[in-house]
This record gives C-alpha cells, structure tokens and sequence, in this order.
C-alpha cells in the first residue's frame, strides 16, 4: 500500500513545486467563493450585440429588479451584431442562452427563419408602437438609434450635406468613412437601401462611393475617431457614437440625413427568447425586465439611445422618434436582403 | 529479473503516454476535424470556398502582405533581442539580471495592452500625440513596432539560453589567440544561430497569428479575414477552415526548418563541460551600457506605466463596478490550464526526450497553435456543445481545453528540451531496481528538473493570462476573462475605465512574475 502511486504523489505534494501550485489553487478558490462563483441564485444567460458601456449597466439593474443573476456574452466592436449571432447560430443544436438582446432589428430575423425563435410577449412591452414588435410575440424592439451623417464643422459646412447619397459627391473626395459594410447596422443600413432604391440604385451609389475614394473604418466607433480627430470631414455612423463624438469635440455636427426624401433609418434593439434555451421562465423574466419604460429611460440617458415610447425624457441632443422622418422598411425584408447581398459587399469591400 | 523490471517500467508508462497522447489528440485535433465534418454534412461550403481562395488574387496578396507584417516584426524583435541577449548573456554590467527579468515582463501582457498605451500617448488625442503621430501608430509601422517590442524578449532569452549553453572550453580556447567581438562572430554566433533563427520563427508565427493588436490598430491581415469569415452575416466555418489551410503550409514550413536547425541540440566538447559562464568586461564603457540597456527596458514598459497615467483617480475608483468576475476567472482559468498542460506536457514531453518517440504527438500541437485562434473556437463550440458534455462547455472546463489546445506546444517543448539536457542513466538505474513509471517520474525525473519544471509551469501560466485571441470566440457566459472585458469594453467604453482595467491586469501579472521568480529562485536553494 505504501508504495502505491497515490502515496508517491501524496508524499511529492510536500514537496516545493505542488505545493505552490496547491497554494494558488486554493487561494484562488477561497477568492472565488467571496465573490458570485458561490452564490445560489437562479441564472439567465444573454447574448447581446449592445455595447457593453451600456448593456452592463442595464443587466445590474435587472439583477437587482428580478433577484436574478444575469449571465452576459457581449460582442467586439469589429464583429457588432454578428458575432454572438454566429455563436447563436453554431450552437443552435444545443443553444446556451436564453435572450438575445440585439443592436439591431434585423439579425433576429436569422434565428427566427432558422426556427430558433420562441413566442412571448413581454408584459411591460403594451405601451410600445405596434411597428416595433411582432404580432406572434417573436421580437419586441425598444431603445432605438438613428443612422447619421458626422461632420466635422471645420471642415465641412453642415448645410452642405443633407443626404447619404451627398456622399457620392465628388466634392467630398477622400473625406468621408463608413464602417466596414460586412458588420454592424452599416450592413443593415446597406440592406435597407437595396430595399428601399432597389438593386441596381444602391449598386451605382455604391459603386460612386468607391470611386470617391471613401474610407473604410473597422467600426462606427473608428468613425466617430476619424471625424472627430479631423482626419475624415463626413462619416456615417449611429446616434450613439454621434452623441460621443459631439460631447468629445465642439466642432461636430450631426445631420439626420434625406428628411425631405426617403427618411433617416431607425434602428430599435430587439429583444427575443430563443427557443429550447435553458432557462425558459427566468428568460421571460428578463425580457420582462428589458422592456420596461425605466430600462428604455436608463438607455435614453446613458446610451443616448431614442425611445419607441411617446412621454420618456431624453438628453437635450437626442430627439425623439416623432420629429423624424423615418425610413420605411420591412425589417424581415432587409434581413433577407442582408444575407443575400453579404458575398456581394465582401467583394466590394475587398476581401 | 532485470527484463521482467524493465517490462513493469514500460508497460506503466506506455499507459500513461497513451492517455496524454490521447488527451492532445482530443484537444487538438477534435475542433478541425468536426468542423470539416460539420461542413462537409450540412451541404459542403468547402470546395466552393477553396475554389475562390485558389482564384482569389485579393486573398494571396493579403496572406503575402501579412507574411511581409510578420517577417518585419520578427526583424524588428531579432534585432532587439540578439543585442539585448548578447549583452545580458556575455557581458558584465551593473543591474545585468534585474534588467533581463524586467525586460521579459512585457511578453507576458497581451500586445494590445502596448497599443492601447501608446494609443494614449501618440493618438491624436494623447498626451504627445498629434495627426503624424496617430497615422503612424494606426498603420502597419504602429503594428510592427508594437509587436516587434512585444515580442523580442523571446529572441532575448533564446540567445541568452543559447549562448549560455555553450561549453565554455571552446571559448576559451579561443580568446588565446582572438578578439571578444572576433569570438562572438566565429564561435559563439555560428553555435547559438539555430536556436535564435527557431525564437525569430516563434516571433513570426506568434505575430502572424496575432488579432487583438491588428484589429485595434486597424490594420487588415489574413487571420482577421478567417475571423471575419465567421463573424460576418453569413456564417461560414468551412470557408474559414479552407482559408486556413495557407496557414498550415507555414506551420510545415516552420516544422521543416525546425527539423534542419535542430535549435536545442546542446554541443558536446571532449572531456567534461564546464558550465561556467564567461563574460565579458566593459571596463569604464559600464556605466553607458546600462544606462543603454535600462533605456530600452524602459521604452518597451512605458505603454504599460501610460496605462495608470491614462486611469487615473477616476479610472482606480471605477474598478469594481466594470471588472465583475473577470479577474478572478483570469487566474483560475490560468492556474488550471498551467497546471494541466504541465501534466500531459511532462509525460509526452518525457517520452519525447527519452525514446525520441511521439514526434508526431508534438507536430499536432504545433499545426493546433498555427491554426487561427477563431476557427479553434467554433471547432470547440461544434465538438463540446452537447447535452452530454453541457457542465464543460457551460464552464470554465472549455477554455481549459481551448488553452490546453493552443498552448500544448510549449509544456510539450518545453519539458522535451529540458529532459534532453539531462542523462537517461538514472531512471534506468531506477526501473533496474524496480521502480515503476510514476515513482521514477516523481522521485527521480522531477526531482531533477523542479526549477524547469517551476519555471515552465509559470510560463504557461503566465501566457495563459495573455490570452485573448485563444478564448474570445467561446468563452462561456459569466467566464470572460479580464482580456476579453477589456478588448470588449474598449470600442466604446471610457478610456479610463480600460485603463484602468488594462493597469489591474499589468499589475497582477507583474505580482505574479515577482512571485514567480522568488519561488524559483527559492527552489534553486
């Protein structure tokens, strides 16, 4: 018996080197087991593709408004909105989360032709505008933002650019950036123009955006940078990095663009429970939790996000969705659009 | 007798080696080989993409533009580094040690951390920064000085290992009759060549496959294509997998020249080796080297002193609420995985090393650290997530794997290198006398070994804290490491709350390298 290994190894562990090791694995356990690693309260788990500056806050407001513990997986800048969608969708035999929490309205539409959608209607979402959510219950928008043009004041006149299509312009040569059309709702907001101009428009406006030499940016928040540090005059990005960009520098202008033509794009987040998840009722809660008027509240003044909900304050810069023209758009026709012009906008981009 | 001992020695090990061999082939080669299988059942995406990847010029040139990246950085860090090693390894001058640990602390910080701080004094917005400045560093030159400081002290310390593993009866015998600098170029440069030319590839294969940095820096290269590939709208693991393949012909080459350079060959002399290291005096000149050395030092930990500049008050204050469990499923993450690459690593290691056996073993987990970090992940995300396996991909037991997979190269290396050192004759001495494999391994080969051992262990325990490209695909929900919370907080969180972050995990990893080092040194004792 003495000789056995167990014994060799137990006798070794007095020993300097595993004894160390010993240590430090304690410690860190003792460590853990202060913090939530021990605690027995019941869990949901959430993929979102909201930054997470913003989304962070909202789940520990949710944690203590539930009693639940909010399990998050948040998205990089550079793969916004798809990344956890792709998670999403390779995990779809055995899905792990229980809410996806999207930045846009239409990466839901994915899961929900694949079938990995489940029917709720949450129980504080009545007071949002039936245009933002579905009728089965599949998905429920709130908190929403704006797709804007940044200018930079000195160098560029905000008069001047009133459009998207203004940056085709060859006068804007070289000074405009957009994010990278493969991620993020600069994909969304592709789509929607080949929605809404049609194929061979948005194609031709594109193709003179090219020309005009724009910059491509890894992100919307790389375009909010260039413009505000001068180096790009015109950039396309979203409502909340344009109220970023205008608390970090005074010479910003924002320009909510074709409000005499086709409308500016909105984006509401959308919520959805996803189908098979592991935690269906604390899911639900959760959904109930995000569609509250107070989280679109907190989301107006943290995120500067717009609210669906006629009566919620907002900060001074943001405005609400009722002095908008908005883009009309079939958000499940962009979402099929995306997919189908995905390889075409590669190409375009380059890789 | 001695056959029956010697078959008990054998067979207990056989087993042993079996399982670890079996554990690495589970970590790496199970992750690809679903993925393939996985596209090839769901309506192949495979032979489409490879088509396009074959007819895409765009795609070439951006794999030879990001060959181009990587060889100048491995530039850049072998320049540093061999002058760096030389002076540290063959030189006498004041604070020679405390400066060659201290210039090794930064390979053990993720890279992007080093963009950040420089990002937060030469970007537009910095406190030295200016437009010039800011387009520099968001280019390719950014990447390259980035990486190439990062990365050049592991060109350091291989020619320090190198240079001080030579026997020192050839050097002497050839200060006789040449100059130092004449030694250096004749006898001891054409000796520690092989392992510096292995530690300039480990620089090129660490920096091709680098993501954190290029995406901050915004710079395109082909890994961060594979990533877009499964992070763009159409999810496509077979097109990302076919757009690896590139990539595992430069693991070949890497194996190829590895095999022809055999870097830790030691160099045997007649007679028995001194293990006596010879330096050189600088005389008057000593005081211009350090002030030298101490500069360079001090250029490659700046970025990282910018990071508690940039936090400030603020940042510090902030701390508690942003940092969540993240730090402390850093270190978990990181002692588990250390200590479990450790254990397969000392039995295939030891195999290695002793039957020159299991070459293979070793070629799979350096093809599983060549393959792109994003394609492991969705290979891990298809292989683990399953009822059956739901307590291991929902936990911490996934990024162990996950690390396991991609770091296996270095405890497997690592322990072969330092078994080779050392003479088989007292295990056989051993299971002559009839001890079995474990008892050899504890009381014999560890014994012998245990300030490697310790040292190997925090190596990988240290780069394991690093990680950021390894985990970020997979991580499971409430187990996203500190890296991971920082690079996603970055995009559009405040600055000082990332640096904040990015200065706690400086600061823990610089405890637990001080740490280290003092049980290291302690064990030497």
């Amino acid at each position: 018996m003495k000789n056995c290994a167990f014994f060799h190894a137990l006798r070794f562990a007095k020993k300097s080197l595993l004894r160390g090791v010993l240590v430090l694995w304690v410690g860190a356990l003792g460590f853990g087991c202060q913090g939530r690693g021990c605690e027995n309260r019941p869990e949901v788990v959430v993929y979102t593709s909201v930054d997470m500056v913003f989304s962070a806050p909202i789940f520990r407001y949710c944690e203590q408004q539930t009693g639940l513990r909010v399990k998050a997986v948040f998205d990089t800048e550079e793969t916004k909105s798809t990344g956890v969608l792709n998670r999403l969708l390779a995990e779809s035999k055995t899905p792990q989360a229980d809410v996806f929490w999207s930045g846009d309205p239409v990466r839901p539409f994915s899961l929900l032709t694949r079938g990995m959608v489940q029917s709720y209607h949450p129980k504080n979402a009545k007071d949002i505008p039936e245009a933002f959510k579905d009728g089965n219950g599949h998905w429920t928008g709130f908190a929403a933002r704006a797709r804007v043009l940044l200018l930079n004041t000195k160098l560029v006149d905000p008069k001047q650019v009133r459009s998207i299509e203004d940056l085709a312009n060859p006068r804007w040569k070289g000074r405009v950036t957009i994010a990278n059309p493969v991620y993020g709702t600069t994909t969304m907001h592709m789509a929607a123009l080949f929605v809404h101009w049609g194929e061979q428009r948005t194609r031709q406006f594109l193709a003179a955006l090219k020309q005009n030499d724009v910059r491509i940016a890894s992100s919307n928040g790389e375009v909010k940078r260039l413009v505000v540090a001068g180096e790009m005059a015109i950039g396309l990005t979203d409502t909340d990095d344009a109220y970023e960009a205008r608390k970090a520098s005074r010479d910003i202008a924002v320009v909510y663009p074709d409000q005499q033509g086709i409308g500016t794009l909105l984006m509401p987040t959308t919520a959805v429970l996803l189908k098979r998840s592991p935690h269906p009722p604390q899911g639900r809660q959760l959904l109930d939790c995000l569609l509250s008027r107070q989280v679109e509240q907190q989301m107006a003044q943290i995120a500067a996000h717009m609210p669906l909900r006629k009566g919620i304050e907002t900060p001074q810069e943001i405005r609400q969705i009722t002095d908008l023209k908005v883009m009309q758009v079939d958000y499940a026709k962009v979402s099929a659009t995306m997919e189908k012009i995905h390889p075409w906008l590669r190409t375009w981009v380059g890789i | 007798m001695g056959r029956n001992l010697r078959r008990t020695y054998h067979f207990s090990s056989e087993q042993f080696i079996s399982w670890a061999a079996a554990l690495v082939l589970l970590m790496c080669l199970l992750p690809p080989f679903l993925m393939l299988g996985n596209d090839l059942f769901a309506g192949s995406s495979l032979p489409t993409a490879l088509r396009s990847l074959l007819l895409s010029a765009d795609l070439w040139k951006l794999f030879a533009w990001t060959c181009v990246l990587s060889l100048l950085v491995t530039a850049i860090a072998s320049m540093q580094g061999i002058a760096l090693g030389v002076l540290f390894a063959k030189t006498e001058f004041s604070g020679r040690t405390a400066l060659l640990w201290v210039h090794s602390f930064p390979l053990f910080l993720p890279p992007f951390f080093a963009a950040l701080g420089w990002f937060y004094l030469f970007g537009t917005q910095g406190w030295l920064g200016n437009e010039q400045t800011s387009r520099l560093l968001f280019g390719p030159w950014g990447v390259v000085l980035v990486l190439g400081f990062s990365f050049a002290p592991i060109v350091t310390w291989m020619t320090v290992l190198s240079l001080q593993n030579i026997d020192p009866t050839l050097e002497e015998a050839a200060r006789i009759s040449a100059s130092p600098a004449r030694v250096i170029v004749r006898i001891l440069w054409p000796i520690a060549r092989p392992t510096i030319t292995f530690a300039a590839m480990l620089v090129f294969a660490l920096s091709f496959s680098e993501l954190g940095v290029l995406m901050f820096l915004r710079v395109k290269t082909y890994p961060a294509v594979i990533f877009g590939r499964l992070g763009g709208i159409q999810f496509s693991p077979g097109e990302a997998f076919a757009l690896s393949l590139p990539l595992l012909g430069v693991a070949a080459l890497f194996l190829w020249v590895e095999n022809k350079l055999k870097p830790m060959q030691v160099f045997h002399t007649m007679g028995t080796r001194s293990f006596q290291t010879l330096r050189y005096a600088w005389g008057r000149w000593q005081a211009v080297v350090t002030v030298s050395v101490a500069g360079v030092v001090s250029l490659s930990l700046l970025p990282y002193a910018v990071l508690g500049w940039r936090a400030g008050v603020e940042g510090f204050w902030e701390i508690p609420r942003w940092i969540g469990d993240s730090l402390y499923n850093s270190l978990l993450i990181a002692l588990c995985t250390a200590t479990w690459i450790g254990l397969f690593g000392l039995v295939v290691g030891h195999a290695l090393a002793r039957r020159n056996a299991f070459q293979w073993l070793e070629n799979l987990a350096l093809f599983a650290f060549m393959l792109p970090s994003a394609v492991v992940g969705v290979g891990l995300i298809l292989a683990w997530n399953r009822p059956i396996t739901g307590e291991i991909y929902r936990g911490m037991g996934i990024l162990v794997i996950g690390l396991g997979a991609r770091y296996a190269i270095l405890g497997i290396r690592a322990v072969a290198s330092t078994m080779q050192r050392t003479s088989e004759i007292f295990e056989q001495t051993a299971s002559t006398f009839g001890s079995g494999y474990v008892r050899t391994m504890l009381r014999i080969a560890i014994p012998m070994h245990r300030p490697s051992l310790i040292g190997i262990w925090l190596l990988i325990l240290l780069f394991c804290l690093r990680d950021l490209d390894a985990v970020i695909t997979y991580a499971p929900p409430g187990w996203a490491t500190l890296p991971i919370r920082i690079f996603t907080l970055e995009a559009n969180g405040p600055e000082h709350i990332v640096a904040a972050l990015a200065f706690v995990h400086t600061a823990v990893t610089a405890a637990l390298f001080a740490g280290g080092l003092f049980w290291l040194r302690w064990s030497l004792k």
